[in-house]
């Protein structure tokens, strides 16, 4: 599916500088709910490689109350979709969970009937006991992106620098679990690749919750993703006995102490950081990592051994986390708070 | 002159003239110093292990029993074997995305001692195709990359929870490579709940058991090749590519009887004259399925495949291959077929 980028522009095309207050409710069933929209800059330097968290997201084209709840289905009431329509190829669809005990929950649409969406869950059911969607609790549903709806997906609407092989073009990284893919806009075969690939990427779906590296081979440059701020807390999973790169999805400084690595998730604290979970920040060329002593202060590995809880954490940036623990369901979930109001 | 580096430590002895600093050397850790640091050579009784070293792992004087890979770098060494004093390891990182990487061609990691040993929270990455001999006592990966066109062979001993080696977490490769991996030993191989294995070469099982623990563990692209081996799909469900045989080999269904295996079109792969049994399959709950309709395996293939130890099996239409009836329940099926016809006919002529 060829498109052009709908939400990233270079910074010069950009005219509106100052965020808008719109409604996001065109395809509302029930509620109008109004939360900002406006853009955020991600800068790219020549030879860097920068953590890129989208933290905008399209308007909703639904929101209401759930009529049903099944382990992963939810229906909703006096809405008759296409089928399918959330899950075409290159135009991915989400939920979002906006009320209830899964609020801030992102899940991916694999399908849809006329009235029911069917998601990705995981091993965390929608209703499992004790963590369960409830018949009633809002959820809408939003467009995602994929590479080529984000960067563009021909040589005419790339946004990054292509080239003949992901030596030469810009990268977009992907932690795949185990290590970093390199996605790049190969100019030969016209599409987006991964690695030595040759199979169309271009539908690769980024979920919003990835964090991006994106390694820039060209000049400095800057580009602007437009789109609406979250406006309920947010549920990431993280995986367990294992690292996570995920972004950081609030359009919000931050610091590490205010992460709050609490509420659903157990966090593994100690003297040691070999056996507790640690917190990664890309300073520009590798990462640090940070882990919690018992003191629930932050410290950084190999640093000075003072507190480091106050380390800043840019809007926009992507954090990697390894959790050394084996929990499973919804003791892995990450909560962040909604760190500004909407009223 | 050209000198093999094994001999620059004893010409420099006998000559007293030359110095050769990239000498491969086998460095044993010994974790003195009591920080776990990969990094620190107090950890090591000969220096810190580079690319052509083989890092050797003994008792931890400290008691942490514990390497910890951290700065955000590829660490590579040669090879890494835990001797028979090692205790039960982790090898870690702090979460840097930290990759330890072994470079030999061959055998690259071992596990001689008594317990098993953990990497976990770090990426190991294979530098070749390479052996990962577990031994008896078993390893525990949570991030595995098999790196480009590799194919790591995990051997073991060990079939306990204890014992056997254990992929609880991500098994990748460099995208657009054929990496692969492959079972041989007589023990077991486990696919945790949790893991994620995605790369395009082929899976295949040599010896021993490759157990999954959930659903759809082996990548859907990837073929299959059984060659003496067992593949345990322990009542899950499973999609992966094709499958071919190199020897006599076995799927066991568990004992769920909801399982649904399913298998691309295998017609154009090579069985040999092998059997392929099939165990704890239940007719009517399981499935085993090959494709979508009845091309998806040949006849010689079909007649290769043992229901629990009844030769022979049937495709139908849409791909679904089942046992063949033993030639008594055959008989005993057309004998009763053909009283109910008798019956029909007789009421039919009352009628």
């Amino acid at each position: 599916m060829s498109t052009s980028p709908s939400r990233v522009r270079p910074l010069a095309a950009i005219i509106c500088a100052a965020l808008l207050t719109v409604s996001t409710a065109a395809f509302a069933q029930t509620t109008a709910a109004t939360v900002p929209v406006g853009y955020m800059t991600y800068t790219l330097a020549s030879g860097k490689t920068t953590p890129v968290g989208i933290s905008l997201s399209e308007s909703n084209v639904f929101t209401g109350p759930t009529a049903t709840v099944a382990a992963d289905a939810i229906g909703a009431s006096g809405v008759t979709w296409t089928p399918n329509q959330f899950a075409a190829p290159g135009a991915p669809h989400f939920v979002n969970i906006m009320a209830g005990a899964q609020v801030g929950r992102t899940l991916l649409i694999t399908g849809n009937t006329a009235n029911t969406v069917t998601v990705t869950t995981g091993d965390t059911p929608l209703n499992g006991a004790g963590f369960a969607l409830a018949v009633g609790d809002r959820f809408e549903i939003v467009p995602g992106d994929t590479l080529g709806t984000l960067f563009g997906s021909t040589a005419q609407t790339v946004a990054l620098l292509g080239g003949a092989s992901f030596e030469v073009a810009d990268t977009v990284e992907i932690f795949n679990g185990s290590t970093f893919d390199p996605y790049y806009f190969n100019t030969t075969l016209g599409t987006w690749v991964a690695g030595k690939s040759t199979v169309n990427a271009n539908d690769t779906v980024l979920h919003p919750w990835q964090g991006l590296m994106i390694t820039r081979r060209g000049p400095d440059t800057s580009f602007v993703v437009t789109g609406r701020v979250p406006s309920t807390p947010l549920l990431t999973q993280l995986a367990s006995r294992s690292s996570s790169v995920i972004a950081l999805r609030f359009p919000a400084d931050a610091t590490l102490g205010s992460l709050g690595f609490s509420g659903l998730g157990t966090w593994l604290q100690g003297t040691s950081f070999v056996r507790s979970d640690t917190v990664s920040l890309w300073n520009g060329t590798k990462w640090d990592s940070y882990w919690m002593k018992p003191d629930n202060k932050w410290y950084l590995v190999g640093g000075d051994g003072t507190d480091k809880t106050a380390t800043p954490i840019g809007a926009g940036s992507v954090i990697s986390v390894l959790k050394r623990g084996t929990a499973t369901g919804s003791g892995t979930y990450f909560t962040q708070a909604l760190p500004y109001s909407l009223n | 002159m050209l000198v093999s580096p094994k001999r620059c430590w004893a010409l420099v002895g006998s000559l007293g003239l030359l110095v050769c600093s990239a000498a491969a050397a086998d460095r044993t850790w010994t974790g003195a110093s009591g920080d776990t640091l990969f990094t620190n050579p107090g950890n090591w009784n000969s220096g810190v292990p580079t690319a052509a070293d083989t890092a050797l792992v003994g008792a931890d004087v400290s008691g942490e029993n514990a390497i910890a890979l951290t700065g955000n770098v590829t660490r590579e060494v040669l090879s890494m074997t835990f001797l028979p004093a090692a205790g039960s390891y982790l090898v870690t990182s702090s979460g840097a995305n930290d990759v330890l990487k072994l470079n030999a061609g061959g055998l690259a990691l071992s596990n001689d001692s008594s317990f098993r040993q953990e990497f976990s929270g770090l990426t190991v990455q294979a530098g070749a195709t390479q052996l990962w001999n577990a031994k008896a006592n078993g390893f525990t990966f949570t991030q595995v990359s098999l790196g480009d066109s590799n194919t790591v062979s995990f051997s073991g001993t060990g079939t306990s929870l204890t014992t056997r080696t254990e992929l609880v977490g991500s098994v990748t490769s460099f995208p657009g490579t054929p990496s692969g991996i492959t079972k041989v030993g007589s023990g077991t191989l486990f696919l945790g709940p949790a893991s994620s294995l995605a790369y395009s070469g082929a899976t295949t099982i040599s010896g021993g058991t490759l157990l999954l623990g959930g659903a759809n563990k082996l990548p859907n692209a990837a073929n299959l090749v059984l060659g003496g081996g067992t593949l345990d799909i322990a009542g899950f469900d499973e999609t992966t590519g094709k499958l071919s045989l190199a020897g006599t080999s076995t799927i066991s269904f568990g004992i769920s009887n909801t399982a649904d295996l399913v298998f691309d079109a295998s017609s154009d792969q090579s069985w040999g004259a092998f059997t392929l049994n099939i165990s704890g399959f239940t007719q009517g709950q399981d499935t085993l399925r090959f494709g979508t309709s009845s091309a998806g395996l040949t006849a010689p293939q079909l007649a290769g495949i043992s229901f629990d130890g009844a030769q022979g099996a049937a495709i139908d239409a849409n791909g679904f291959v089942s046992p063949v009836p033993e030639p008594s329940t055959a008989l005993l099926l057309g004998v009763g077929a053909l009283a109910m016809g008798g019956m029909r006919r007789r009421l039919a002529s009352r009628a």
